[in-house]
């Protein structure tokens, strides 16, 4: 089985929709029922994988689409 | 939430206890064998030596012998592999019989010892590592690979040993390697274990891509 570390291409614009919403990473983290250090690793681009249920939380949370917290940048 | 059972429990306290104790009986023994008379410990210490020789077989005859009575239709089989014994051993004696006890000794202790550090390395260092992942590997090797070395080190000092006591001995050696019992258990736990290890390597990449999952 392949070992390889592969990077990917999508970003996470947790940054923005925080901004627009008035919201910490903290008090997101706290409603969508994430730990802070996950969001943390989520919003700096570090995450390899997420759950539909956790953005499912933070569409609600955040009043968005996943189009709005995801898109897709090619290198 | 199901309270979650400490995976390394039982076998922890159970090698932990198992290693305590050989360590304090080796000590004894091994104090006891060089201080004070009387005390063997191992082979150490024997002022006699004795061994049987499982590859010959002899037959009472038939010739009844008394005490043994098989009810009509049964029969009964007197035969029996020849212990030799000699109660004023050789240096070479001594030391082959010893070995015949150490060698053994030494191989299950070693497997304790690999398995109480694979243990404590996984309660250290997490289950789903790839320390643990090698320790489980290298424990798998010394279980294959040890017991069939100590079955012929063992067959092989045996052997030395029944041709220093017999004269219908062939003198060669080289016949223990080919008489040796397979340790069929052993074996089949050490490719268990083998296989095992990989298991868990495939385990770290999951837990690995796990611990990135938001």
């Amino acid at each position: 089985m392949p070992e390889e570390k592969q990077e990917h291409s999508i970003e996470v614009h947790l940054d923005r929709l925080l901004e627009e919403n008035g919201m910490t990473l903290a008090e997101l983290a706290a409603r969508v029922g994430v730990t802070h250090v996950n969001l943390s690793i989520l919003k700096n681009g570090r995450a390899r994988a997420m759950r539909f249920t956790t953005l499912t939380r933070l569409c609600e949370v955040l009043g968005c689409q996943p189009g709005d917290l995801l898109s897709h940048r090619p290198h | 939430m199901a309270r979650v059972r400490n995976p390394m429990e039982p076998m922890s306290t159970a090698v932990t206890a198992i290693l305590t104790l050989a360590a304090g009986l080796t000590g004894m023994g091994l104090l006891g064998g060089l201080f004070v008379g009387g005390v063997r410990f191992l082979g150490i210490g024997d002022k006699s030596v004795c061994v049987t020789d499982k590859t010959t077989t002899v037959g009472a005859g038939e010739a009844p012998a008394t005490g043994v009575s098989p009810s009509p239709g049964a029969t009964v089989d007197l035969s029996a592999h020849p212990d030799y014994c000699t109660e004023s051993p050789g240096l070479l004696q001594s030391l082959l019989d010893a070995a015949t006890q150490l060698v053994p000794f030494v191989f299950i202790v070693g497997a304790l010892l690999l398995l109480f550090q694979l243990i404590r390395g996984a309660e250290r260092d997490g289950l789903y590592t790839t320390q643990t992942a090698e320790r489980l590997h290298r424990l798998g090797w010394w279980l294959l690979a040890g017991s069939v070395l100590v079955a012929i080190a063992v067959s092989t000092a045996e052997k030395a040993l029944i041709d220093s006591l017999s004269r219908d001995g062939d003198g060669s050696v080289i016949s223990g390697l080919w008489s040796w019992d397979v340790p069929f258990m052993a074996i089949l736990t050490g490719l268990g274990v083998l296989s095992f290890a990989r298991i868990m390597r495939v385990g770290v990449t999951m837990r690995e891509d796990l611990d990135g999952t938001v």
